[in-house]
Order: structure tokens, then sequence, then C-alpha cells
């Protein structure tokens, strides 16, 4: 079993930097003996190439923040997109899973980690609840949620 | 709002502001008083202002500031302003040190290189494998996979390389931040170095090399099966405009600028880029944001020039690299004329750009000045400078005033898609001469055609940065005085 969290932000843009936030977190596990199948990427938006990095993995987490997420976090499964885009101005994680289908025949499951956000103002810290649902989110983690 | 525009022989277009929104192309079609066209406009309806928006930031924020003008190519902005930037803080070309002018060329090579590789395996690739008139489900990338999977496989994996180049040297994959006034502020690292000479996750650049030799053997091919359908689709005489380093070779970074007339012949001597605002007006038009750039000495009618990867090929004397160079040769002895006019020869001639951009890489990559030794440069303050190099697109220009409080006085860019925008209405008035021919109906095929004919040149039109098959056009046809007589709208 090998796992991958594939963390998507820009941590200079306030809350949407949460996914990058998690990524962080769980490498310091990581470092710290956790977690031995899980390999940690980060991407500041998602693009077509990043389809190339789900090959060989049983089991991938992207972790974003979301503004329609239900605070604190949701958990989606990600179903392969119908259409895909080409640019990077609308490249999201269903496309992903299309393309990856493409590339790879096998697609690992795909979930969504969808981290509620509310600023996203240039070089805000994380906002009282963005930092509650990355507790949150950690603390599913930790209690063996992501499994 | 509504604006009138008067245009010749007292017709007139409505251009309704609801047009004005990024995402939509629009195309008039002027006929004669015969039926015939007479000419066609693509008019680009998104307004950027960033030679604005920068106006009174500090002259350092610039590289950084002018990236957000384009997702696909923000490195080009971000060297061009930096290259600009230099010169204010005193810094030529030839200061910089091994270790900044090697990881900025570095950086930009892999920029062409992954801007190229999306123009041609994204865009390019499902249209020639596909046709123009196949279903738009089917003509994309991962139709490609289904189809030609080594190919699309190819596509992707060398566009990954060129992304990570960005990111090793950038330090982010899209709007990086690396380059300061007088250099770099990273090195490349040993292990960053062998990731990419390992091949690890991606192509190594001489692999990549190999698979664009067999690549352009495919695009010959494909070049002498479609021979009359792609020397009669948008071809047109016109100059040529683009930058040249020693020896006239094809240099995509810093050298002097040269223009051919479509005989081959120079408009004007070679010219440095410090004087390139000198040699270039600006023409504008009521139907359109987008200026038109021409050569002074030449004016606004004779003086318009295409630009991109078929005018860096027409415009040199040659390569410097072996295998590109020799791709060349056979692209011209192929082509048969020494200026190739023929826009469908942009995606061949990008392929060949491409791999001398593979084969740069690789040297740049076994260069030990990126690995250590000073980053910065510094000379006496100047108020003013000016940045040219070679986009994947065409010749980019950055020009900057800084006053005595290093705060931006005043800003003006002549970008890569301004130089092609003449190209671009002839190569659309082209297509729809060959489409309308003796109908007055608008048919989808219309549309795909445009859209091949403006990717052409460039993906990054606000029309063209959407699926293939899926550009938002609005195509009206307007008769001898004017009128509308057919629309045709899609997105």
């Amino acid at each position: 079993m090998r796992r991958l969290l594939l963390a998507v932000g820009n941590p200079g843009r306030g809350d949407d930097g949460l996914g990058l936030a998690f990524a962080a977190a769980v490498e310091a596990r990581i470092a710290g003996g956790a977690l031995p199948d899980v390999d940690v990427a980060h991407a500041y938006q998602l693009d077509l190439d990043d389809a190339l990095r789900l090959a060989g993995y049983d089991a991938v987490l992207l972790a974003d923040a979301a503004v329609d997420a239900s605070a604190p976090f949701e958990l989606r499964q990600v179903e392969a997109a119908t259409t895909v885009p080409w640019t990077t101005h609308g490249f999201g994680p269903a496309a992903l899973v299309a393309v990856a289908q493409a590339l790879h025949g096998r697609v690992p499951s795909v979930r969504l980690l969808a981290l509620r956000g509310a600023t996203f103002g240039l070089g805000a810290e994380l906002s009282p609840t963005a930092q509650e649902a990355l507790s949150a989110a950690l603390a599913w983690l930790d209690g063996g949620g992501w499994v | 709002m509504t604006e009138i525009i008067d245009v010749e022989r007292g017709r007139k277009i409505v251009v309704e502001p609801l047009t004005r929104v990024e995402g939509h192309g629009k195309v008039t079609i002027h006929l004669d008083r015969d039926g015939q066209v007479a000419q066609a406009r693509l008019h680009v309806v998104e307004f950027r202002g960033f030679e604005r928006f920068v106006r009174g930031r500090p002259y350092w924020e610039a590289p950084v500031l002018v990236q957000r003008l384009c997702g696909i190519c923000p490195v080009s902005h971000h060297l061009a302003a930096a290259k600009a930037i230099d010169r204010i803080v005193g810094v030529g070309p030839d200061d910089l040190t091994p270790a900044g002018a090697g990881m900025r060329r570095l950086m930009h090579h892999g920029q062409i290189f992954q801007s190229h590789a999306l123009h041609f395996f994204y865009l390019a690739a499902p249209d020639l494998l596909f046709g123009v008139d196949a279903h738009p489900a089917k003509r994309n990338i991962v139709g490609l996979l289904a189809e030609h999977r080594d190919l699309a496989l190819r596509g992707v994996a060398m566009r990954k390389l060129g992304q990570e180049l960005i990111f090793a040297t950038a330090g982010k994959r899209i709007h990086g931040i690396s380059a300061v006034p007088g250099g770099i502020h990273k090195h490349l690292t040993a292990e960053e170095r062998d990731v990419f000479l390992r091949g690890e996750g991606m192509p190594t650049p001489a692999t990549a090399a190999d698979w664009l030799c067999e690549l352009i053997d495919l695009i010959a091919d494909y070049h002498r099966a479609n021979a009359s359908w792609i020397d009669d689709f948008a071809a047109f005489p016109s100059n040529h405009l683009a930058m040249v380093g020693g020896g006239g070779a094809l240099e995509l970074y810093h050298g002097k600028l040269r223009a051919i007339g479509p005989d081959g012949r120079k408009l004007v001597d070679d010219f440095d880029t410090d004087d390139a605002f000198d040699h270039f007006g600006e023409h504008v038009e009521a139907w359109t944001w987008l200026k038109f750039p021409f050569l002074r000495a030449l004016g606004v009618d004779a003086g318009w020039s295409r630009v991109g990867p078929l005018a860096r090929l027409n415009v040199c004397d040659g390569i410097a690299t072996p295998r590109a160079q020799a791709a060349l040769e056979r692209y011209r002895t192929f082509a048969g004329e020494r200026v190739v006019q023929r826009s469908l020869f942009y995606h061949w001639a990008r392929l060949i750009e491409m791999l001398h951009c593979a084969e740069v890489i690789d040297g740049l990559l076994r260069d030990p000045a990126l690995l250590s030794g000073p980053l910065i440069a510094s000379g006496a303050r100047r108020r003013s400078g000016i940045g040219v190099l070679e986009a994947p697109r065409g010749t980019l220009l950055h020009h900057y005033v800084v006053g005595d409080d290093d705060l931006i006085e005043r800003c003006n860019l002549i970008v890569s898609t301004t130089h092609n925008n003449e190209a671009m209405n002839r190569a659309v008035t082209a297509v729809a001469r060959q489409q309308l021919a003796g109908v007055d109906v608008i048919e989808e095929s219309m549309l795909n055609a445009i859209e091949v004919a403006v990717r052409a040149y460039d993906p990054c039109l606000s029309c063209a940065t959407h699926a293939v098959g899926q550009m938002p056009l609005e195509v009206t046809l307007l008769d001898a005085a004017g009128r509308a007589i057919a629309s045709r709208v899609r997105g």
C-alpha cells in the first residue's frame, strides 16, 4: 500500500495555503516515523502533468482549501471529468483523474480533502476558520481517518 | 453603453460592451460589393492595463508584478522585466555573473520548452492528427492519449521536464520569483541537477532530444502527406522579426534584433535591444484593444512583421546546436523557400526550437558555473532600462523609466502577440476567403479553421485560452453596406 498526499495552494494568499499547511504537518509526522507509506507532493496549482505523479499509488489524497466546503472540512471522492481543459486556469481534481486514467489506465482512489477557507488576502495569515479546519483535519488523520 | 465605430466606406459595426469579456474571440468578415471577402478582423476584446498598474511601484517589484500578465509564459515576462531592471541598476547583459547568466538561461529555455510542448501536444497535435473538423470530445489531449498513446505520453513527460526546470530555477512552476535586479537569488544544487541528468520521473534532456528528432520525422511525413492543405492554409507574404546571436544564429535570450522582408533581405541593419523602442511604433485601431507594432523605417502599412518560431527560423542564419541545425537544414530543404510564409509551418518550427532548447538545457545542466559563485552583479544606477528576449510566441519588449525615488514612472510593453496581430488578421482573412468561396453561410468548419489559424500563432489570446474545439467565437458576416447578413456563435 502506497499513498500520495498532493497538497495544492498558494501560501501567499491567506487560507489558500491550507493544503500546504496540512502537508507540512504530515511531513513532520513522517519525519517522526509515522505514516511510512505516505509520500508528499506540493503544487502551486494543479496542472495536466501532475497526472504523472499518480502512477504507482494505491490511494491519493488531494488537500486544498475550499470556499464551498462545510466547515471544518469535507472528504469528497473524485471521479473522472468528462471534459478536460488544457489550461491551468481551469484544471481541477476531476480533470486530473481523467488524464491520469488516460495516461495510466488504472487510477488509484482519489479523494479531495476540502479544507474550509474564509479569507484569501495577499500575505494574510491563516484565518480562525482555516486554523479550525487544519486542526480538525489533522485530528482526523491522527485518528486513522485516511486509510 | 454601445460604441459605434466608423470604418471605411461609411460602414458601421456596433460592438456591444458585453463582448468585452475575457474568453470570447470576435471576428467580423467584411464583404466587398461583389460579395467577396475584403477583410476579416480578429477583435481582441480584453484589456489588461499592466503598463498603468506598475506605475508608482518600486522598480524591483516589476519582475514579479508583470508575471501576472500570463499564466502560460510568466517566466518570459519575469525575465524580460528583470533584463530591463538590470539596466536600471547599471548591469548590462555581459555584466551578469556566470551563475546569474546561466541560471536565467536555464530558466528561459525551460520555459520555452514547456510552453512549446503545451502548444504542440495539447493544442496542435489533436488538430493535425484528428483533423480540424473532428469532434471536440476527441480533439484534445485525452483523445490523443487514447489513439496516439506514445506521442501523447512523450508530450506530457516533456512538458513536465520544462515545468520542473522552471521549478528548480524560479522556485515555482508558475509565477516564480528568482530573477532579481542584477542577477538571480539561487544556484542550481547538485541534487537538482542530478534529477534532470538521471531523468527521474521525466525524460533527460538528451532523451527528449531523441524523441524530438523522431517527432520531426513524423511531422515531415505529415507535411508531405498533407502538402496541399498546408500550402494553401493561411499562407501570405510578410516581414519577419526575431533576435539573433553571434553569426546570425538563432538566439532566444539575448542578442540583436533582425527584421527581414518577404524576400529574405534585411529591412534595417541589425540593432541593439537597447535601441529597440526607437525602431518600433505602435498603431491602434478602434476595433481592437490589441496594438499593431511596426518598424518606423517602413511605416504602419509596410512595417509589420511576424514573430515566433516561424519568424525565428526565417530570420536566423543557423542554429548553434548540431541536432537542431540538422533539423533546420532539412526543414528549409523541404519548404523550398528561404522565407517560409505558410502559417502551419509554425508547428514544425516549434519542434525544431524544442530540440534546440533540449540541447541547450543539457549543456547548461553540465555547466559547473550554475552551482556556485556570485549570483548578483551591481553597477551605477540609471533612469531607464529596456529588456528584450524571445518569448515562446515571439519578440517581447519591456521598457521602464524609474524616478529618483525608485518608483516606476513609465512602462511600455510590446508583447509577442501584438507583433503577430496583423498576421493573425491576415490568417483569418485567408481562411475566410477559402471557406466562404461562393457561399454566405458560416459553417462550423469555418469556426474550426479560424481556431486552427489563430492557434498556429498563439494559444494566449483570451479567445484561445479554452479547450480545443471549444474556443468561444462569434463570427459575423457583413455585406458591402456593413449590414450583418450571417452570424454564428460558439461558446
